[in-house]
């Protein structure tokens, strides 16, 4: 039940955080630009709607689902136990 | 972007504005392509009969017929972002004299949806005008009449454009200074079954 959780969620660390959004935005820019210019050059509108339709639909894939990739650089958290807890001074 | 659900979020949230983007430089590129449509016509046969509405109807009215050629020549209005071109034939007349107050008359006579460049070549001989034409009057009054010769470009994305080529009786375009076009663009109405009006007769 936990691993069905867990792929739901998908989280990643912070630095797949960071590499996520840049390649998104990236493909995506890319996508569009190819679009166009491929649809431009071949004058037809329909290469520009498939084009761009599929480097959308790669691209969620590619950015979606919580990649390995996306998982390098763990947050360590520091041992329980390890630092000392100053006690309330009582006013 | 730490869960799945922000993911698909964040990056379709991205693709709606790429896709605006695509779709405004989509729209934009029209610009680049400046159409030189051309047109002749040709009047034949032009008639008025009078007619009742409706078989049930009592009031008689003007009818105007007419026959006509048409060349045109609107494949350049033809590009990538094109979706179809509906072209139309006007008939425009004001009326002559205080008898009518309705000064500017407008009628479509005929009219063709083009879907592809290749449809856009027109070459009509001797074609009957599609719709029955009759004044809101009931009586046309011999008016001075011109026919004009106009499109709508329906693109994929972006405006909706118009155009128009508008001549006088001897082939000469009034509107729009587009060239090569000849024929008989303007006429005036005939009188109905084609009696010669009373106010002639006098004078002879």
């Amino acid at each position: 039940m936990d691993a069905l959780q867990n792929l739901i969620d998908g989280f990643i660390d912070f630095e797949g955080q960071k590499r996520a959004e840049q390649l998104c935005n990236v493909l995506l820019v890319l996508t569009g630009v190819i679009a166009y210019v491929v649809g431009f050059v071949l004058q037809d509108l329909t290469y520009t709607v498939y084009i761009g339709l599929g480097g959308t639909a790669l691209t969620m894939l590619a950015v979606v689902p919580p990649w390995p990739a996306f998982k390098k650089n763990p947050v360590t958290w520091l041992p329980a136990g390890t630092t000392e807890v100053e006690e309330k001074k009582e006013q | 972007m730490h869960s799945t659900a922000v993911r698909i979020q964040n990056a379709f949230g991205f693709f709606t504005t790429i896709a605006f983007f695509v779709a405004a430089l989509t729209a934009l590129s029209t610009i680049l392509y400046p159409a030189n449509p051309s047109a002749s016509i040709n009047l034949r046969n032009i008639k008025v009969r009078t007619g009742r509405p409706h078989y049930t109807s009592t009031k008689s009215q003007e009818y105007l017929l007419l026959n006509f050629d048409l060349d045109a020549d609107l494949s350049s209005l033809f590009n990538w972002n094109t979706k179809q071109v509906f072209a139309y034939l006007t008939v425009i007349y004001g009326s002559s004299g205080t008898a009518n107050k309705h000064t500017e008359n407008e009628m479509v006579l005929w009219d063709a949806i083009l879907p592809s460049a290749n449809a856009a070549k027109l070459h009509l001989v001797n074609e009957q005008a599609k719709y029955k034409v009759n004044d809101i009057s009931g009586k046309f009054l011999e008016s001075n009449a011109t026919l004009r010769f106009e499109w709508n470009v329906q693109p994929h994305v972006g405006a909706l454009c118009w155009g128009s080529i508008e001549a006088d009786s001897e082939g000469n375009v009034l509107s729009q200074a587009e060239k090569g076009k000849r024929g008989k663009w303007s006429f005036q109405i005939p009188p109905a079954w084609g009696k010669k009006p009373a106010t002639k007769k006098a004078a002879a």
